[in-house]
């Protein structure tokens, strides 16, 4: 009796050192454990996977001439976005990558640079500077090109 | 490299950086000089945007997962929501969109007046081309283009639709846009009543010139009702400000028919929209519509058919300026055969506007109707908004009355159309 008492909490104590381990999971790339969202604009869908780190793992949809977009996203440690596979069904494996520059100081992010080559080869070089107030707060971020093209996000003043 | 401003005008020094851009107008394959300012409730999630996100001053990450009812995102897809409905089932969430209102998603853009030449070599959509097609190297005429040959079926046994065909594409696109803004001229003083406060009017301009040739055949099957859009491919600036020109070929079918149809299509002209934009609200309206478009074409058609239909072949140009999905303006620039009748043809009908006479025909039929060529141009803007047909005509060629033999045809007298039609709203 006290042998079976023994194996019944053994086997408890595994399964619970089971459970705390995925509540737990540290992996900033896990595929496995991800919700499904799909995301429906009339007729045309995109689906996303996002894992327990409020992390999206992958994206897919199809264009109107029928070809499929499929991206796959990887992060570092910090869950800083580093690379983006993209799948198109039509002109293959193309690459995305994203390097991040902090200040030392205050480990703030000052700039990200993102590099690509489009499906002709072309490269493409697109820089995100960061831009706070000087108490540290974020005000918002500026992204150009090479031919001066302005994207801006931030505080609406 | 970090950026510290002290002072007031810390918060909004990277909106003043934004209008001291150069701006300028230029020749080029690709966009220059243009300023998108997002609202910083946006969320994007396609990596040629921003994909963080500011919130009380710090970076924040955000997933689909993150999205509300009334959100406002960019999707992977490079277009513009608004969530509208969530719904869970087991795992997966199901969200709902609509497309929001302009201002809801831009506090600002502009696109400086610039003209783009889209061609196949520094434009073409890759992964538009149907499979098997072939891009040539074309050598006509002084200019040197290249040519998509390409072959494209769709419908299944009750109605289907073949083009296969070869096609050179030039289009000149001149665009500008920018949303109504207001500046305020403090004037030296810290009193506000002393303040002058302008409001700017936005506008938007869509002027394309193209020239299509296009020599191909296209076979028609079908027994009922329908009508089959065929997008062939698409030359475009990219996502984002994404200017671009898709061909098309658009058959309407009311009735049974089995046609081969050996096409030559020539289609060179030009069609334009621009309007002001006024309103600092939710709701910019566009002001002062004004819309042109002129054309020449070449219609030959080598048919040989049996029928008993109504049908209409299209073959056209869609051209666009789009940002993040919101139509800036749009146009459509084509035309094609008509036929509607009971009967049997075999032969050829060609309509040139640059020649004359402009009709010609070598031909037999028998049944009755009318067979023609029809052409059409439309244009607008803000999702079709404002604007509409600026121009179309049919050029019915024959109508066949007698239903055996040798038919009488009574050809019609074709008149050169006012190919110039001012549109204004």
């Amino acid at each position: 009796m006290k042998r079976n008492l023994l194996i019944i909490l053994v086997g408890v104590s595994i399964l619970g050192c089971s459970f705390n381990d995925s509540a737990k999971n540290t992996n900033v790339n896990d595929i496995k454990n991800v919700k499904n969202v799909t995301i429906r604009s009339g007729s045309q869908v995109t689906k996303y996977q996002v894992n327990s780190h409020n992390l999206i793992t992958s994206s897919s949809y199809q264009n109107t001439y029928g070809a499929v977009n499929s991206r796959s996203y990887l992060y570092d440690d910090t869950k800083e976005l580093n690379t983006i596979i993209k799948e198109n069904s039509v002109t293959g494996r193309d690459y995305f990558y994203i390097t991040t520059v902090k200040n030392r100081s205050n480990n703030q992010i000052t700039q990200k640079i993102k590099s690509t080559s489009d499906s002709r080869g072309t490269k493409k070089e697109l820089t995100v500077n960061y831009i706070y107030d000087d108490n540290g707060k974020l005000l918002g971020m500026i992204q150009t090109d090479a031919n001066g093209n302005v994207i801006a996000k931030g505080v609406n003043n | 490299m970090k950026y510290v401003f002290t002072g007031k005008i810390k918060s909004a020094v990277f909106i003043v950086f934004l209008f001291l851009l150069n701006i300028s107008a230029f020749s080029n394959s690709s966009l220059r000089d243009t300023i998108m300012d997002f609202n910083n409730n946006v969320i994007d999630f396609s990596e040629t945007g921003l994909m963080d996100n500011v919130r009380s001053g710090e970076i924040v990450q955000l997933s689909p997962l993150d999205l509300k009812v009334g959100s406002i995102f960019i999707d992977v897809d490079g277009i513009a929501k608004k969530v509208v409905r969530i719904e869970e089932v087991g795992n997966e969430i199901i969200i709902d969109t609509i497309q929001p209102e302009i201002r809801e998603v831009f506090e600002f853009y502009r696109i400086p007046e610039q003209t783009i030449n889209l061609t196949i070599d520094d434009h073409l959509q890759m992964d538009s081309l149907p499979q098997g097609s072939v891009i040539l190297q074309d050598t006509r005429g002084v200019a040197v283009s290249k040519t998509v040959s390409f072959s494209k079926e769709v419908g299944n046994d009750d109605v289907s639709v073949e083009l296969e065909a070869r096609a050179n594409l030039d289009i000149t696109a001149s665009v500008g846009a920018e949303l109504p803004y207001v500046k305020i001229d403090t004037r030296g003083t810290w009193k506000p009543w002393k303040w002058k406060i302008k409001q700017y009017n936005g506008y938007a301009k869509g002027d394309f010139t193209y020239d299509l040739g296009l020599l191909g055949t296209l076979t028609v099957k079908a027994e009922y009702e329908k009508e089959i859009d065929i997008p062939i491919f698409a030359l475009t600036t990219g996502p984002g400000i994404d200017i671009g020109v898709g061909l098309a070929s658009k058959t309407s079918i009311e009735g049974s028919i089995t046609l081969k149809n050996e096409l030559t299509f020539n289609l060179t002209g030009n069609v334009g929209l621009t309007c002001g934009l006024e309103g600092l609200g939710p709701f910019a309206k566009p002001i002062n519509v004004k819309t042109t478009g002129s054309t020449n074409f070449q219609v030959k058609n080598e048919l040989s058919l049996k029928a008993e239909v109504e049908l209409k072949e299209k073959v056209y140009l869609g051209l666009w300026v789009k940002m993040f999905g919101f139509s800036i303006v749009e146009a459509d620039a084509g035309g094609g055969p008509y036929l509607s009748f009971e009967a049997e043809v075999k032969g050829w009908v060609e309509y040139n506007t640059a020649t004359n006479p402009k009709f010609t025909k070598g031909w037999s039929a028998s049944g009755s109707g009318e067979i023609g060529v029809f052409a059409e141009i439309n244009a607008s803007a803000f999702n079709g908004a404002v604007g509409g047909e600026v121009w179309s005509t049919k050029f019915p060629f024959v109508t066949l009355e007698a239903s055996t033999g040798s038919p009488s045809k009574s050809i019609l007298p074709i008149e050169q159309p006012n190919l110039i039609s001012p549109y204004n709203l």
